[in-house]
């Protein structure tokens, strides 16, 4: 049997570096100019959207992508005059993917966190959502006091795991990619809890009739469209895209039809007009 | 987009990808030994078994070879109610092992018939001769494309981290979810999954020529 020598090994590596080094180098050199230029040029907007999140982002009984993340983009894109190209993404990979340029904004059900604002801007507030555990109906369970020494799920790229930490040391975590996954954790019993937006919980509840979405894990918290940071001409143009939503009353349309109910009287977007 | 490298998150994050290393040497050692023995029962019962085991050898491996592994991962995990790491490694294993019971089957079918024939005359049973005979045989001729398998079981297992196993993709994720620092944690898996497979590759290696020696010495 011929082997391969030292010398033949140490030009593999070689050849991997350049290829490592040549990716690197063209995606750190990529271009300068705002994203709304980018896309008016191309004439389309790629947007990074849940596809296992209802009601913000979810496949229907036909098979399609839609929701209330969906509709927004279909907004945004209707006001630039573009189309729309839509990109499904996970709590894990939607920061990488809006980072790497995969897609031009994210409409995901994006928290605005204090720690996403160091890799990312936001728009204005777009929706107040509060959160919920999942648990089985009559498992007891209504806050992190009720979780010692039990099992919770959350999926990655989500702020609950180190909210979990905290508040229930003792509790041990399960951590899946989609949301489905997590959900099915609790109908197994491999978790007690499955922590989570309110909204989408609500959903999985009435979707199977064993569970119930109960207590308040964390205060309401505001999403945003996430851009690319440093890019005010894209952010400016979302925003003004969300503003005319919200003035035009398609927002609350679009709000009753995914909600089926009226959005938190404290929430509004303002006008920015005097 | 100007990309600034903040390669210090990989030291501030080392333990992570450390554990992550771990998991994934733990379920790929323990799934190599577990589809690598069913592997060559089933490759040994394909070749050798009366019609009717034969058959469900056969079943197997067009069964488990053309199903996904990430279905397989939930079928063990939710539908047979199974724990993340058995989960795991029956799955990986179940998948690999089908490719292996082929891999082995080609390795006895690749064996002069002759072999057999002086086996039976020298007055052994069939198990001996399997034993004895053919398997020796067998299984050094198909040491390369076994080995192929076996890196396939190391970048197979980060399928795992669908059913919340926390091998090393799924740590580099939660790098990436932390940080933000996506090209530093992706540079970081392909290194370490490069250096994994260059070591199975070179305990395969010296495997192979040991085994080679110790034939020639008799």
């Amino acid at each position: 049997m011929k082997t391969i020598g030292k010398p033949k090994l140490l030009g593999i590596f070689a050849i991997l570096a350049l290829m490592l080094a040549g990716g690197i180098l063209s995606s750190a050199h990529a271009q300068q100019e705002s994203t709304l230029d980018v896309v008016k040029k191309r004439g389309t907007l790629i947007a990074g959207v849940k596809s296992d999140y209802p009601p913000f982002g979810y496949i229907d009984e036909n098979g399609k992508l839609v929701g209330f993340d969906i509709e927004i983009v279909k907004y945004i894109a209707n006001k630039l005059g573009v189309g729309v190209d839509l990109r499904p993404v996970t709590s894990a990979n939607r920061i990488p993917m809006l980072q790497s340029s995969t897609v031009d904004l994210l409409a995901a059900s994006l928290t605005i966190t204090r720690e996403r604002v160091e890799a990312v801007d936001f728009s204005v507030p777009y929706i107040v959502i509060g959160s919920k555990f999942l648990v089985k109906k009559g498992s007891g369970i209504k806050g992190y006091a009720d979780l010692a020494n039990k099992t919770a799920a959350y999926t990655q790229g989500t702020p609950w795991g180190e909210k979990l930490k905290q508040a229930q040391p003792s509790a041990s975590a399960l951590v899946f990619q989609d949301k489905p996954q997590a959900v099915q954790a609790v109908i197994q019993g491999k978790a007690a809890a499955y922590i989570d937006d309110a909204a989408p919980l609500f959903v999985f509840a009435k979707e199977h009739p064993e569970l119930e979405a109960v207590g308040e894990p964390s205060a309401p918290a505001p999403m945003g469209i996430g851009t690319r940071q440093n890019d005010a001409k894209w952010r400016n143009a979302i925003n003004f895209a969300l503003i005319d939503m919200w003035k035009d009353g398609t927002y609350l349309k679009l709000y009753r039809q995914f909600f089926g109910a009226d959005p938190d009287p404290c929430f509004k977007i303002y006008p920015w007009e005097l | 987009m100007n990309y600034e490298f903040h390669w210090s998150v990989l030291l501030q994050y080392r333990e992570l990808l450390l554990e992550g290393l771990l998991q994934t040497c733990k379920l790929s050692l323990v799934s190599l030994v577990v589809s690598m023995v069913l592997g060559t029962v089933v490759g040994v019962g394909r070749s050798f078994l009366r019609p009717a085991l034969r058959w469900l050898c056969t079943c197997y491996v067009e069964f488990f070879r053309n199903v996904p592994p990430i279905v397989q991962f939930f079928f063990w995990y939710f539908a047979a109610n199974l724990d993340v790491f058995p989960a795991a490694v029956i799955g990986l294993s179940a998948f690999t092992g089908a490719y292996i019971a082929e891999i082995v089957r080609s390795g006895i079918g690749a064996l002069p018939r002759t072999q057999m024939e002086a086996a039976r005359s020298s007055g052994m049973s069939t198990w001996q001769m399997i034993g004895h005979i053919v398997l020796p045989q067998a299984l050094i001729r198909v040491i390369p494309p076994l080995g192929i398998e076996f890196i396939n079981i190391v970048k197979n297992s980060a399928v795992a981290m669908t059913i919340g196993y926390t091998e090393l993709t799924f740590q580099t994720q939660e790098i990436e979810a932390r940080t933000f620092r996506g090209f530093e944690a992706a540079t970081a898996v392909t290194l370490l999954y490069i250096g994994l497979a260059f070591c199975v590759v070179a305990a395969i290696h010296v495997i192979e020529r040991l085994v080679r020696l110790e034939l020639r010495r008799g």
